[in-house]
């Protein structure tokens, strides 16, 4: 009888965190089935019971060094919503400015220094030059432009926030400074070059899509629910707003959901095979409510960017199908479609006559026990929800996070590709860096997602040499 | 630009490590040292680790000075050695080696700063903000080796008078009074770990 065989890749390269990724063979070689195991650990949600909720914004900003400023943000809105106060408007705007820099910055990372070896080198090219190096071999002005944006970003969060990484600038009730003149223009001034980058880099990706249609043909193509913040005129939005889903044929399922509400339309379900939590949308239950966040979700729940080369960018992508655009090969267009809008809106938020405001901070005693702060991350929609006694102190806290909403979209399309890709009895190097390089579409920061303590479901499997199961453990 | 900035912009110091985990901060904490110490002519950067947008800075610089913990080696010893560009054995796109942000320097920018880098070996890389003793009591020597790349690039910091007239113990008050309360015997034996060109 043939043996069963598994291939793992661990860990999977190129991405923020530690992973691995099983691929199940069966008696004929072919693909049975396929798993996305996140294997780090943290813990945020438990050890931040106890203090101040004050000192939230602060805390959560250390879930991740790549998007503090997400963390920041959310955790600042659920603090207002504890304080009950509404925040001045050049702080609303400040903020805005704060989290479209970081988007800026996060992206350029995800496409530039993690994506662009296989998009510029090729799925098969020699491992060894499947990096920034070998980018920069090839066309250095891609490198250039990539390390430019990402430096453009952080500098904004700098000016902003006082430093790139980890910033506190952002407090319960606004921003804890106001915006200089001599920053504002120094900014302005950066535009620009950042502007220039974005359209290049859009004009390049189109150039280079055609080689990769058997990719996108089976990067995660297939129909699943997008979930998003729009604006009240359905624009795109990565600060405040309600929460809308459209189904795969783009027709809207849920619209006008209160972000405060998740909890009535998003359930959390745990396997025990990974760190990271499986979300989905309720009223279809798991797994039939799959959906996925972030760039090419915003794009398909989003009516209009609602700035110029934005929007135009936004039409063209929606033509690339008729219904919702499917693949998610597309994650890494809509993320620079996300770029030139980001870098758009920044230039319209620095020239609004409010900008330069003192008045940027909202101050109060907590006035509810129960606050939620929802906003758009980079890679998709986070949710920080916090419960405070009467001294203000944290009882419970519960975060969502992008990465786990697009975890079953993940292992579905782990399996898809590997399904298409991984056959015979050679593996190559090629087979395996595209099931790896699916993963890198979603851009999943692992850091920010597995922070869940105390009810995660644990499982220790002891085999032998010949892959029997000798014993096994589980705690849940 | 003043002469003063001009020559600030020719040393670059890269201190890296994540002051929440203990000794791994230690770098930041001799930045800190080397800050107060000498109003430096060098300009500091403070990272949690090496990313590619550190080669523009570099490519600015004619002396490019790393500061990193590593668990390698005896507690508290201090090693200094000059580094040339190295694009291999790159595997995470945003988290390099010194060596490979100086090759992204030569490569993108067309700039070869000289480079060095001080590795401060750590006893403790748990979660939190404290050094170990070893680790404090690296610092003076840590200073002292980034003097030594100052001397020889012919800049002498001002505030430097207490290293140049053989000053046993550079630091600041506050820190000397904490390394008085520790006896790490290594940091004796680092005086001949220069590896200066």
């Amino acid at each position: 009888m043939a043996e069963r065989r598994t291939i793992i890749i661990d860990p999977v390269t190129r991405i923020e965190g530690h992973s691995k990724i099983t691929l199940h063979l069966n008696e004929d070689g072919h693909i049975e089935d396929a798993r996305f195991h996140v294997t780090q650990f943290r813990g945020f949600e438990k050890f931040c019971e106890g203090r101040p909720f004050s000192e939230m914004p602060s805390l959560m900003a250390r879930i991740c060094g790549i998007c503090p400023v997400s963390h920041l943000i959310a955790s600042a809105k659920a603090c207002d919503a504890l304080l009950a106060v509404k925040i001045p408007p050049t702080a609303d705007k400040l903020r805005r400015i704060f989290g479209l820099a970081q988007v800026v910055q996060s992206h350029a990372l995800s496409l530039f220094h993690l994506s662009s070896p296989d998009l510029l080198l090729g799925m098969d090219a020699d491992p060894a030059k499947s990096n920034l190096f070998g980018v920069l071999e090839k066309n250095p002005g891609l490198a250039r432009d990539g390390i430019e944006l990402r430096k453009f970003g952080q500098q904004i969060i700098e000016r902003l926030g006082g430093k790139r990484i980890h910033p506190a600038w952002v407090v319960p009730g606004g921003v804890s400074e106001p915006l200089s003149q001599d920053d504002r223009d120094a900014i302005l001034q950066t535009i620009p070059g950042a502007l220039a980058i974005a359209e290049r880099t859009i004009e390049w990706f189109k150039s280079i899509i055609e080689k990769f249609r058997e990719e996108i043909a089976s990067f995660g193509n297939f129909p699943t629910l997008f979930m998003g913040i729009v604006k009240d005129d359905g624009g795109l939005t990565f600060y405040d707003g309600k929460i809308r889903f459209v189904d795969a044929s783009g027709l809207v399922v849920a619209k006008d959901l209160d972000p405060a509400k998740y909890f009535d339309y998003l359930g959390e379900k745990v396997e025990p095979w990974s760190y990271l939590k499986s979300t989905y949308y309720k009223p279809k239950g798991y797994p039939d409510g799959i959906y996925r966040v972030g760039p090419l979700a915003r794009l398909n729940v989003a009516d209009r960017c609602g700035t110029p080369r934005a929007d135009q960018e936004l039409a063209e992508f929606q033509e690339l199908q008729r219904t919702s655009v499917l693949s998610s090969f597309h994650y890494h267009e809509a993320r620079l479609v996300e770029i030139l809008y980001c870098v758009e809106r920044m230039e319209q938020l620095l020239n609004d006559p409010e900008i330069l405001s003192k008045h940027v901070r909202a101050v109060a005693r907590p006035n509810a026990q129960e606050g939620v702060g929802a906003a758009e991350a980079p890679r998709g929609t986070l949710f920080h929800h916090y419960k405070i006694d009467d001294q203000g102190l944290i009882q419970w806290a519960n975060l969502i996070i992008a990465t786990g909403q697009n975890n079953l979209a993940m292992n579905k399309s782990v399996l898809q590709v590997a399904r298409h890709f991984v056959k015979g009895e050679k593996i190559t190097h090629g087979m395996l860096n595209r099931v790896e390089a699916v993963i890198r579409a979603y851009d999943p920061c692992l850091s920010c997602s597995t922070h869940a303590v105390g009810q995660m479901a644990l499982e220790v499997q002891l085999l032998a040499p010949d892959g029997n199961l000798l014993d096994q453990v589980q705690r849940s | 630009m003043n002469s003063k900035d001009e020559q600030a912009n020719r040393l670059l110091i890269i201190a890296c490590g994540n002051p929440l985990r203990c000794d791994d901060g230690v770098a930041w904490q001799a930045a800190e040292e080397i800050r107060r110490k000498f109003p430096s002519p060098a300009k500091i950067i403070c990272v949690h680790q090496l990313t590619p947008e550190l080669s523009e800075e570099a490519s600015c610089a004619d002396t490019v000075i790393f500061i990193d913990a590593t668990r390698n080696g005896e507690p508290g010893k201090v090693l200094c050695q000059a580094i040339s560009p190295d694009s291999t054995a790159v595997r995470f796109s945003h988290h390099l080696a010194p060596a490979q942000v100086l090759a992204l320097c030569k490569q993108l920018y067309g700039a070869e700063p000289r480079g060095f880098l001080i590795s401060i070996s750590g006893e403790c890389f748990d979660h939190g903000k404290g050094l170990s003793p070893a680790a404090i009591n690296a610092i003076p020597q840590t200073v002292a080796e980034v003097y030594e790349v100052f001397r020889r690039m012919g800049v002498e910091p001002r505030g430097s008078s207490a290293l140049s007239r053989g000053c046993a113990n550079p630091l600041s008050a506050s820190l000397q009074a904490f390394n008085s309360r520790s006896s790490n015997p290594s940091v004796k034996t680092l005086i001949s770990a220069h590896n200066l060109p």
